[in-house]
């Protein structure tokens, strides 16, 4: 059963978003093939679709210039437990 | 779209010549079998058999545990790891 | 002598091939197998390996395609069966495990950063490993270079840099595999720990690709403006592709156009298959002795392999067309969109593609169900897939639409249509239903990566196809060829003499005024000698003792006789109705067809009322009438219970739709 998480929600930000995973409150199998997908806390996203599926671009590799994007579709209630900021600079 | 071009194994071994029968033709079909209405005398007739019992058993096969249907001769491949400490590889 | 010795004496070399998935693993395998895979599996698994065998010099490699996965510690039974086959504890069928001899890993230089994951779960397991650097193309065109030899020196095994699609690379592969050395570096353990050494391995070895003057529009175009230009493509393609209203429009455009093409581009072939096995069986009469064997070899083997394969044009252009949409991303992006559609039916959008799938045949459409991750959403997939309208049920519906709507085109593709849509419907209320009660739970939430959109290669869509008409043919070819022959051994005992209509027009075809008019008193005395043999086999007594059962639904002893034959395969409906009311089984032939649509009881009442026909037609809509897709049902869901589950709810369902449809029109 996903939980829903209090804090800045993923599902809760706009197309265009950019941000940090803070957390995920996810059942283990979940969060760990999120994990493995490379959304994982600390990795930067971007909102590229918001809704039902809501799809987010996981950027890894920030901390050089050449960044790695991956594209993920995530059903609505999932992103509903994961905790996000606002990205830093 | 072709409209059942293949033809289907409807059966077709043709009827028998009066010569050949030994039952009057007009019998009504019952539920048991004629020995009459079986070419027992060919030979052909026990190997087309044979290949049908064949055939159902290659069906059955595909349905019953293996354990359930012998077959001749030593069962194929070498022995092979199908469990991790006594548990199926996969779970529900 | 231990099992990596006996291993070893083989003289084989043996190398398993791991990576994320979208990585261009399978375009890689092709490319280095070609034509000389096969597909084996992983006894006590569903799980499927395609497996090639190599030559380098004087080392044969035995090449091991493993399910992608995004990390070995996964609880999936893709990540279960890569992580027991490194660890030596699996092996393909027929063979001993024992750990691999060396480790490919693939890895996509488009999203190195991700996949160097998997990569130090790898060399953690201290096997010879080379890692494969692919989509180097890809990742300059995003501004990424990758140094291979700082990339060696940090994970301690060899690296190449390739391209699959392009070949750039691919050749060294072989002959470095042969050579590879077990890695001098050794990964954290954690997770945490593993992504921590990946990011660093990555910062170490990844640059900005250089830019140059003559790129027209993108000259000058740093890595970061590259990778943002890509993106923003994507985006805009996906904003259209996963759009709530034009998503569906679209995705519907897409699939009426591939069935269209499907249907329109197998008809030549499919004719050119049946007109070869008809010549074949013509020729079998022609020049072997009449007798038993003839018979069974023209009316039960040729009949049995070309009922198979005249299915296969279709099945093949699924599956090419299939791959090519799913390797420009395309796929993945309908599923998703699916999966808001789908959901409420207890369904994941995983299950779009199987489901799909099964409009052409339900068997490939149910081994395609092994994409599903979670084993409920899967098995709800697989004992729903056969509602689907396959292409075996097409005749069966040209045949009653045609009664039907002998005159009315237009109101006949109508139905053809309802036909489809009422497999849709009943498959999706049985989804339904099904999780709700026997499957209880909701299907698990979709997280599912949707590639880059890049170009498809025809030469993996070419031989995925070739290994899944392979593998159609050897599993449901063989069962179809042994029913064929059991129906024919059923139809033909046992054997009954002339029939006295018969004996009436032969003893009337000498007073005829033309030799034409003889030869078509002989003709019909022959037809009704053939129906009056169907009429007291064992088939036609089969018929007889079921007819109880169907004479609720309109069928007499006749229709029960073409249901129960239909069962093993439905398309042999048509001939065998064919045979049964007009002794001739050419169910191709219109003046044929037009006896079948005019055949009456001994009463004179038509055998085909309207009722009857659309009765036929709902009971063929959503009859489980195949019994190769009930021996692939036992096999995917590990047990025949399922398949029983599946039989009994898809004859129950149609039974009673079947009922109510002729009862209210009678």
């Amino acid at each position: 059963m996903v939980k829903i998480a209090s804090g800045m929600l993923l599902k809760d930000q706009p197309t265009g978003w950019i941000g940090r995973v803070v957390s995920t409150d996810l059942p283990d199998s979940e969060a760990a093939m999120l994990r493995a997908m490379g959304l994982r806390p600390g990795a930067v996203v971007r909102v590229c679709r918001r809704g039902t599926p809501t799809v987010v671009e996981v950027v890894s590799g920030h901390q050089c210039k050449c960044h790695c994007r991956c594209r993920i579709g995530i059903a609505s209630e999932v992103c509903g437990s994961i905790v996000v900021d606002r990205e830093s600079h | 779209m072709s409209v059942g071009a293949i033809r289907g194994p409807v059966g077709s071994a043709g009827p028998l010549s009066k010569d050949d029968m030994t039952c009057p033709p007009n019998t009504h079909p019952s539920i048991f079998l004629s020995a009459a209405a079986l070419p027992i005398h060919d030979w052909q007739f026990w190997v087309a058999t044979a290949v049908a019992l064949v055939a159902l058993y290659v069906v059955a096969g595909k349905f019953l545990p293996r354990r359930w249907l012998p077959w001749p001769g030593k069962r194929s491949g070498r022995r092979v790891s199908i469990t991790i400490d006594g548990k199926r590889p996969e779970g529900r | 002598m231990n099992p990596k010795a006996e291993r070893a004496a083989d003289g084989v070399f043996r190398v398993a091939m791991l990576g994320n998935p979208n990585t261009g693993k399978t375009t890689l395998f092709n490319r280095l197998s070609g034509l000389r895979a096969k597909t084996s599996n992983f006894p006590g698994t569903t799980q499927d390996a395609r497996v090639a065998v190599l030559e380098s010099g004087a080392t044969t490699i035995e090449l091991i395609d493993l399910p992608g996965v995004y990390s070995l510690e996964l609880e999936t039974s893709e990540s279960r069966v890569c992580r027991e086959v490194l660890d030596g504890k699996l092996a393909l069928k027929g063979e001993r495990a024992g750990d691999p001899d060396a480790v490919l890993v693939v890895v996509d230089g488009s999203k190195l950063a991700r996949n160097l994951t998997i990569v130090g779960e790898s060399l953690r397991r201290r096997l010879p490993t080379l890692v494969v650097v692919n989509m180097i193309d890809l990742a300059r065109r995003e501004g990424i270079e990758i140094d291979a030899e700082i990339l060696s020196e940090k994970l301690g095994a060899a690296v190449l840099l390739v391209s699959a699609r392009s070949g750039e690379g691919c050749d060294k592969i072989v002959s470095m595999l042969a050579i590879s050395r077990i890695p001098n570096q050794t990964p954290p353990g954690t997770v945490e720990g593993i992504e921590r050494w990946a990011d660093d391995v990555y910062a170490a070895c990844a640059r900005p690709a250089p830019t140059h003057l003559d790129e027209g529009d993108h000259a000058g175009e740093g890595p970061s403006e590259a990778s943002r230009r890509v993106a923003d493509t994507t985006d805009r393609i996906d904003a259209m592709l996963i759009h709530p209203v034009a998503g569906p429009v679209i995705l519907a455009v897409v699939m009426a156009g591939l069935f269209w093409v499907i249907f329109s581009a197998a008809k030549w072939p499919m004719d050119a298959i049946s007109a070869a096995f008809d010549a074949a069986k013509a020729w079998i009469e022609g020049v072997l002795p009449a007798g038993i064997l003839t018979d069974m070899l023209a009316n039960g083997v040729v009949a049995g392999v070309g009922t198979t394969l005249v299915f296969l044009p279709q099945i093949c252009l699924l599956f090419f067309l299939m791959s090519l949409l799913e390797d420009t991303g395309y796929l993945a992006r309908a599923a998703i969109m699916m999966d808001r559609l789908l959901r409420p039916f207890g369904l994941p959008g995983h299950s779009f593609v199987p489901l799909l799938g099964s409009h052409a045949c339900a068997l490939p459409g149910i081994m395609a169900t092994r994409a599903i991750p979670d084993f409920r959403d899967r098995l709800a997939t697989i004992l729903v897939a056969p509602f689907m309208s396959c292409s075996a049920r097409l005749p069966v519906y040209v045949l009653l639409v045609s009664i039907l709507f002998h005159d009315q085109p237009a109101l006949g593709a109508v139905a053809f249509v309802g036909c489809y849509a009422l497999g849709i419907v009943a498959g999706l209320g049985s989804a339904m239903i099904a999780r709700r009660t026997i499957l209880p739970g909701k299907s698990r939430p979709m997280i599912l990566e949707l590639p880059t959109y890049k170009r498809p290669s025809l030469r993996t869509a070419f031989l995925l196809t070739l290994d899944r008409a392979g593998i159609f043919v050897k599993s449901a070819g063989t069962t179809i060829l042994a029913i064929c022959i059991v129906l024919w051994w059923l139809g033909s005992y046992p054997r009954s003499g002339p029939s006295p209509d018969g004996d009436l027009l032969r003893a009337q075809a000498p007073l005829q005024a033309s030799a034409e008019g003889a030869r078509d008193f002989d003709e019909r005395a022959a037809r009704a000698d053939a129906m009056y043999a169907k009429e007291r086999s064992m088939v036609g007594m089969m018929g007889r003792a079921v007819e109880p059962v169907f004479r609720p639904l309109g069928y007499d002893w006749q229709l029960s006789v073409g249901v129960l034959s239909s069962f093993a395969a439905r398309e042999v409906f048509v001939n065998t109705m064919a045979i049964v009311t007009t002794g001739n089984e050419d169910g191709e032939d219109e003046g044929v067809l037009e006896r079948v649509r005019e055949a009456r009881r001994g009463d004179g009442t038509p055998i085909f009322s309207r009722a009857t026909c659309w009765s036929l037609l709902v009971y063929y809509v959503l009859a489980m009438q195949c019994l190769p897709t009930l021996a692939v049902t036992a096999r995917e869901s590990r047990g025949v219970k399922w398949a029983f589950v599946q039989l009994g709810w898809m004859s129950g369902v149609a039974y009673v739709a079947a009922l109510v449809t002729y009862q209210m029109l009678a």
